[in-house]
């Protein structure tokens, strides 16, 4: 658990690093007159008081105790497995194809992909049902979105195979 | 009396055929999410947000006022039956509640906890048109340095309410300043943050983050979740009624737990959650027969059950009077103010009065219809228990990204929300809460705007903030808030019973 601790710190210290750099861009103007970049080299440096709070006594615990090897480093032996779970990855990962293929590929094609592959890494019954499943309430979304309610979704070539035979 | 005629004017809006349909709507999508486990009113709220733009904005604050209530009524079905918290408000509902259902006595913790709902209801609706109002004449006087005084106030006392460590929380308001900035400076006109993409430029959407943040994150949350298969107690109509005894005990916890929630409900932080530990203690302390909590007294049921509904009406109150939200919750109603291009404030009951007077009436008809619904639907929305997990959350999933794309058809925002996404599950995970973040991120601008003019008005010097009258007892309460657990914990260096209890 240590370990996590100490790798988050690093990153909220890290932001807070990136943060007043991309602020000293900005004017700071003067305590009369702030300017826009006043607030944000303030933020930045709160934030890295506070993960350093944070960091300090995570570090200083962790070598009280005398635990083998450098605290800090490496990231295999998390208690507990990793952060995000298999499936939630596997969830994770999926959503990322869905935006990337989203406007390439249609609403069609991606929301029945992104369902069928949800509906398999939940283990939902089987890969029939799921199918199913997945095809019938995209069919049901798109007329909900597309048909009723107007929304422009993305039209891929599932779309205009389906709606250029009819 | 100005306020009835008012609140009449309310409710032949709200009884207006389309707005009873969105009442009635709200309430039931509330009572659905409030039943369900894993899915609470705050993710319901912030997926449904991006839909809202679709309606008028009187009825979107109406659907959100019914979700809000309605799954505080829809969250102790469960709790009672069959020992599931359907979301947080309602986990001291279980304790005695499922204990009473065990004896037989279901169906009087059912009306019992609908009756406290109602009167509770009502009662903190009473509360919320009088101090709403109030406050918000108070609130004209305000300038800016009391403007930014309230939000640290708000962020100071939201981090020491949220639970956990106060510097984590602590960590999470910067981060969600911190994000506020991105985008167009509002006083400058400067591009801050934006990494050169111009659609950055209107800043971060508040709904991608939102829908991320709860919505999202929630969702991969309860994958993780094992479904827990409770055994349904069934319930007979003659049951329903309690004993004149069991009357007799309500009494007194539904009024203490009404007054409790409400003024809990003003504060900042889960506030439903909180009021429902507060009353359950006072309760406890209270009763003659104290032996008999956690083994199925009728009071704690009754208490919790009417603090959570109350803390709702309190919830409001901050944001319709000052439009600063102080819960999570009403950080997503004020998102949806927002989208319709409603900025709340101490003006808005005065330049829209038909919005805020139709949704307080709104409130009073949702509370009724949910009293009238809920306990002869008590045996659908169980019934919705069963529908698998697994089939729900993919669904959720694809209706949050059709949502939040058809706002502005912006892959961009589909990011965020993913990115969102990630962020609410890792951060819970390491015990670091989302709360304190989304509001930073809301109110941030406003404070910052804040700061500035007050510094330009102070000639640069900042202890005029604290020589103000007002704006320096705000202030002080805050550093107050933050100090005084520390001078606490150092005094006594060892956790006291009743916070372990709790």
């Amino acid at each position: 658990m240590r370990k996590r601790e100490i790798i988050s710190a690093l990153v909220f210290l890290a932001a807070g690093g990136i943060y007043i750099a991309g602020s000293s861009r900005l004017s700071f103007g003067t305590a009369e007159q702030p300017g826009p970049g006043f607030i944000p080299t303030i933020l930045g440096l709160v934030m890295i008081v506070l993960s350093a709070l944070y960091l300090v006594p995570q570090i200083l615990r962790g070598t009280a105790r005398g635990n083998a090897g450098s605290a800090g480093s490496g990231k295999q032996e998390g208690s507990g497995g990793s952060i995000i779970p298999r499936k939630s990855l596997a969830i994770l990962v999926g959503l990322a194809l869905f935006v990337l293929a989203f406007k390439p590929l249609g609403f069609l094609l991606t929301s029945i992909s992104l369902l069928f592959a949800m509906f398999r890494i939940t283990e939902y019954r089987n890969w029939a049902w799921s199918l199913g499943v997945a095809v019938i309430s995209t069919a049901i979304s798109y007329l909900l979105f597309v048909t009723w309610l107007k929304v422009p979704l993305p039209d891929g070539f599932l779309e205009s195979l389906l709606f250029g035979v009819l | 009396m100005d306020v009835i005629s008012q609140l009449l004017h309310g409710f032949s809006l709200a009884l207006s055929p389309v707005n009873l349909l969105y009442a009635l709507a709200g309430a039931f999508v509330g009572t659905l999410v409030g039943v369900l486990p894993g899915l609470g009113p705050l993710g319901a709220m912030a997926i449904l947000l991006s839909y809202t733009l679709g309606l008028e904005v009187t009825q979107a604050m109406i659907l959100f006022a019914g979700i809000y209530y309605g799954a505080m009524y829809g969250g102790s079905t469960t709790s009672i039956l069959l020992n599931i918290p359907g979301e947080s408000a309602s986990v001291v509902t279980c304790i005695d509640g499922f204990q009473m259902a065990r004896k037989g006595r279901a169906g009087a913790a059912l009306t019992v906890a609908a009756v406290s709902s109602f009167i509770a209801g009502t009662l903190s609706i009473i509360g919320l048109m009088f101090m709403a109002s109030a406050l918000a004449e108070t609130a004209l006087k305000f300038g800016p340095p009391e403007y930014f005084a309230i939000g640290v106030l708000g962020l100071i006392v939201l981090s020491s309410l949220t639970g956990g460590s106060i510097l984590k929380s602590a960590m999470m308001v910067v981060a969600g300043l911190m994000v506020a900035t991105v985008g167009t400076d509002i006083i400058s006109g400067k591009m801050r943050f934006t990494f050169g993409l111009t659609q950055l430029g209107q800043g971060i959407e508040f709904l991608p983050v939102a829908m991320g943040l709860f919505g999202i994150a929630e969702v991969l949350s309860s994958l993780e979740e094992t479904a827990t298969e409770g055994s349904l107690i069934k319930v007979k109509w003659r049951d329903l009624l309690p004993t004149r005894e069991e009357w007799r005990r309500s009494w007194g916890a539904i009024f203490r737990g009404s007054f409790i929630g409400f003024f809990v409900g003003l504060l900042p932080g889960p506030s439903p959650v909180i009021s429902t530990f507060a009353s359950y203690s006072a309760e406890k302390r209270l009763s003659k027969h104290p032996e008999e909590f956690g083994k199925g007294a009728i009071e704690a049921v009754a208490g919790p059950e009417a603090a959570n509904n109350a803390a709702v009406g309190g919830a409001y109150v901050p944001l319709m009077a000052l439009g600063i939200p102080f819960t999570p919750a009403m950080a997503v109603v004020l998102g949806a103010l927002m989208l319709h291009g409603v900025t709340p404030g101490p003006l808005m009951m005065q330049t829209k009065p038909d919005l805020f007077w139709a949704v307080v009436a709104s409130m009073y008809i949702g509370n009724f219809m949910l009293l009238v619904l809920n306990l002869p639907l008590v045996g659908m929305f169980t019934s919705i228990l069963k529908t698998p997990k697994n089939l729900l959350l993919p669904l959720i999933v694809i209706i949050s990204l059709v949502g939040v794309y058809s706002v502005n058809s912006s892959v961009l925002d589909l990011w965020v929300l993913i990115i969102f996404g990630i962020l609410g599950f890792v951060f819970r995970k390491l015990g670091f809460e989302v709360a304190p973040m989304v509001l930073a991120l809301v109110i941030g601008p406003m404070m910052e705007t804040a700061f500035r003019q007050s510094m330009m008005v102070f000639k640069g010097d900042p202890t005029k903030f604290f020589t103000r009258p007002l704006s320096g007892t705000l202030l002080a309460v805050g550093i107050l808030v933050l100090v005084f657990p520390m001078i606490r914990r150092l005094l006594a260096r060892k956790p006291s019973s009743v916070e372990r209890t709790l």
